[in-house]
């Protein structure tokens, strides 16, 4: 038995040290979400090689913590997270399985996104409790949906990846503000477009959508679910419809990910349109990138609008 | 185990009182700065505590540990940076002491505390390796690591109870990781402990030692399959798989234990705490040198979210230990063991268990769960049914979320 063993331990030492040390010349970014993947993408170009953990498709706050996820967290230079929370349920996991101190807090490979935030909403100024559902304590962390939000995002991410690879530090900002040429015309151009929008009552499914609102003047009424991660109480849903119906409300906007029979039931209730807007790169099909989500978010809001 | 009596607690109540009295005048002098006073919250470690409440009744068994509503079990969780090289957990648990009859007919009980888990990783390790050094549930199968308030049902198997022992395996000692560089997450673990668990020869100095292969394979982007290895190996109880009441002599020598886990998970990416169904199933063989021939242990169940907040669970298990041959001066009844022990239903030499159980969770932070369970030892000696209502919450600090 102890042979066995001895000649077990001999043989994942070998393995380790025969392992490929992986691409050492591009960087290694993770980003936890795919809205962060792509500004990575843009900013790295061929620099870096970038794994997303959380796909398109599942809600950030949610994402079961598959150890393979680890894996990949295990060879980054870099990890690039929302912050405020958002990931708190595993991403905490996922560092302590991955066991790579270059992506662990304090590190120059750990990246707190928010730090590129200056106007984070929702910061709570008075106690919080649960009562009040699975808040975040430290604000609303969905900074994502506000474009403007991306590309501060973009140019912090340019100046980590060029600490971490000074010789390419001049790529790095320079594709930075490539993109925010690309963007800042669109983003011009979405205001545009959604002008008619702005003063326009909605009622959404889940407190996330607070940024795109703050962006485009959008009034939130309420939230069909208003403690985050708390079923509604009826009473609450009643309460929101009357008042939905007094102010003239047609629209309630939705995640794909959200509990959709609730929403569409209130919004039928409410005599309003449920609209699902893509609240991530890849959350729906055609939220191919992070421009292509305003797209599409901009496209099904403006659509709302009676034509006059 | 490492406990804290009435006294211990008396004291801390002292310290606690004493703290809410001098912190407040401290905390006026904040504005000075950390440096002035010594005290500041921003290095306080992060804070949760679990309860569970249990309410069973039995029907054949009369011990109140099956009859009746109590605290099941308090932790209380404290994890922070220890400084650049450390992260340090520490878990107090309060839970019921043993009810014991004194002459007078009268049962005493009451509450005792013991510090389940006391451990520092090493944070500053090359990639791929992990160091944990202290007090830790030893990483054997599934179910064995699992805090109290994690169980997929009420009580451990009893294959995890019989053959692993009553309480917890957790033990000191250090426990060296690794991740293998294979296609799929693979993850070795070795360790050493200095054994104070039942299942351990309380007289021995010799190291407990053992291993863990996990290898967890992406089935698709919403399912996986693990498949674990484990052995631990150690020096032998002389009471384990309750030889010593049949046997004349003590056992000696040493105890293995083998392992091995199947687990499917699947996870609905549609839409948030969405459909989710995991299947698992474990195998747990004991070796030991000397007592009973070939016992055998395992248990599977099923969880299934059929709604956002319900789950669905199944479970089945045996713990089966072929006896050696009665002495008849050490013959004994097990019958009179259910009023004294607490620990009776899983003392029985071939067990079956079979379980059902329906969990309301609101939120990640509260669940209530209805369970039936069923007990018996397939010769008709005994059959128990036992009815299980437990209330589970945490508060404090956001509780990972387990894979």
């Amino acid at each position: 038995m102890r042979k066995l063993l001895f000649e077990i331990a001999l043989a994942t030492a070998l393995l380790a040290g025969v392992a490929p040390a992986g691409a050492a010349d591009r960087l290694q970014v993770v980003c936890t979400l795919t809205d962060l993947g792509w500004l990575a993408e843009q900013v790295g170009g061929e620099d870096v090689e970038v794994n997303v953990l959380c796909p398109g498709e599942y809600d950030p706050h949610f994402l079961p913590a598959r150890p393979s996820l680890a894996r990949a967290l295990a060879r980054a230079d870099l990890l690039c997270y929302n912050g405020l929370e958002l990931e708190v349920g595993w991403l905490p996991v996922l560092l302590a399985k991955a066991r790579n101190p270059s992506v662990r807090p304090g590190r120059p490979g750990h990246l707190d996104c928010t730090e590129a935030i200056a106007g984070i909403l929702e910061v709570p100024d008075q106690p919080l409790s649960r009562a009040q559902g699975d808040v975040h304590p430290h604000g609303n962390p969905h900074y994502l949906l506000d474009p403007r939000n991306g590309l501060a995002v973009a140019r912090l991410m340019a100046a980590r990846m060029g600490a971490l690879r000074p010789e390419a530090a001049g790529r790095f900002a320079g594709r930075a503000e490539a993109l925010a040429a690309e963007l800042v015309p669109r983003i011009d151009a979405w205001q545009e477009v959604a002008a008619p929008l702005r003063r326009q009552p909605l009622v959404h499914h889940t407190k996330q959508w607070e940024y795109l609102a703050d962006w485009l003047g959008l009034e939130l009424l309420g939230a069909v679910e208003h403690r985050p991660g708390i079923s509604p109480s009826p009473r609450h849903v009643d309460d929101l419809i009357d008042r939905a119906r007094r102010a003239g409300v047609h629209t309630l906007i939705a995640a794909p990910w959200n509990h959709l029979d609730v929403a569409r039931r209130a919004a039928e209730r409410m005599q309003a349109e449920l609209v699902i807007l893509p609240a991530a790169v890849g959350s729906i099909p055609e939220a191919t990138d992070y421009p292509a989500m305003f797209d599409v978010i901009i496209a099904r809001l403006r659509a709302t609008v009676p034509q006059e | 185990m490492y406990r804290f009596s009435l006294g211990a607690a008396r004291l801390a109540a002292f310290f606690c009182v004493l703290a809410g009295v001098a912190l407040p005048s401290l905390a006026t002098a904040e504005y000075l700065g950390a440096t002035a006073t010594g005290v500041s919250r921003e290095f306080n470690p992060a804070i949760s505590v679990n309860a569970l409440l249990l309410g069973r009744v039995a029907d054949n068994v009369v011990d109140r540990a099956y009859n009746g509503v109590d605290l099941q079990e308090a932790e209380i969780q404290l994890t922070s940076i220890v400084d650049p090289y450390w992260k340090a957990n520490l878990v107090l648990a309060i839970h019921p002491e043993h009810e014991h009859i004194d002459d007078d007919g009268h049962g005493h009980g009451g509450y005792t505390g013991d510090v389940e888990v006391a451990y520092v990783d090493g944070i500053n390790l090359p990639r791929g390796f992990a160091l944990r050094l202290g007090k830790d549930y030893l990483p054997f199968g599934k179910h064995a690591p699992l805090h109290t308030h994690q169980f997929p049902f009420v009580d451990a198997p009893a294959a995890v109870r019989t053959f692993l022992g009553d309480h917890t395996l957790a033990e000191v000692g250090a426990r060296l990781g690794h991740s293998l560089p294979m296609p799929w997450y693979s993850d070795l673990d070795v360790y050493g402990v200095d054994g104070k668990s039942a299942i351990f020869a309380a007289d021995s100095r010799n190291l407990a030692y053992g291993a863990r292969w996990t290898n967890v394979f992406d089935l698709s982007a919403e399912a996986t399959l693990e498949i674990g290895g484990s052995w631990l190996r150690g020096p032998l109880a002389a009471d384990y798989l309750l030889t010593e009441e049949y046997a004349a002599d003590a056992l000696a020598g040493d105890l293995d234990i083998w392992g091995a886990d199947l687990t499917f998970k699947w996870i609905s990416a549609s839409r948030s705490r969405g459909p989710a169904l995991t299947v698992t199933g474990e195998v747990i063989l004991p070796r030991p040198e000397q007592g009973a021939q070939k016992p055998l242990g395992w248990y599977a169940y099923a969880q299934y979210r059929f709604a956002r907040n319900w789950w669905f669970g199944l479970g089945a298990g045996a713990a089966d230990r072929d006896l050696p041959a009665h002495d008849p001066e050490h013959e004994h009844d097990h019958a009179e063991d259910e009023h004294h022990d607490h620990s009776a239903l899983w003392r029985w030499d071939n067990v079956r268990e079979y379980k059902a159980n329906f969990s309301w969770t609101p939120s990640e932070f509260s669940a209530v769960r209805f369970e039936a369970a069923r007990y018996d030892d397939q010769v008709g000696e005994i059959d128990e049914w036992l009815l299980s209502l437990q209330l589970n919450f945490t508060i404090g600090s956001h509780p990972a979320h387990l894979y």
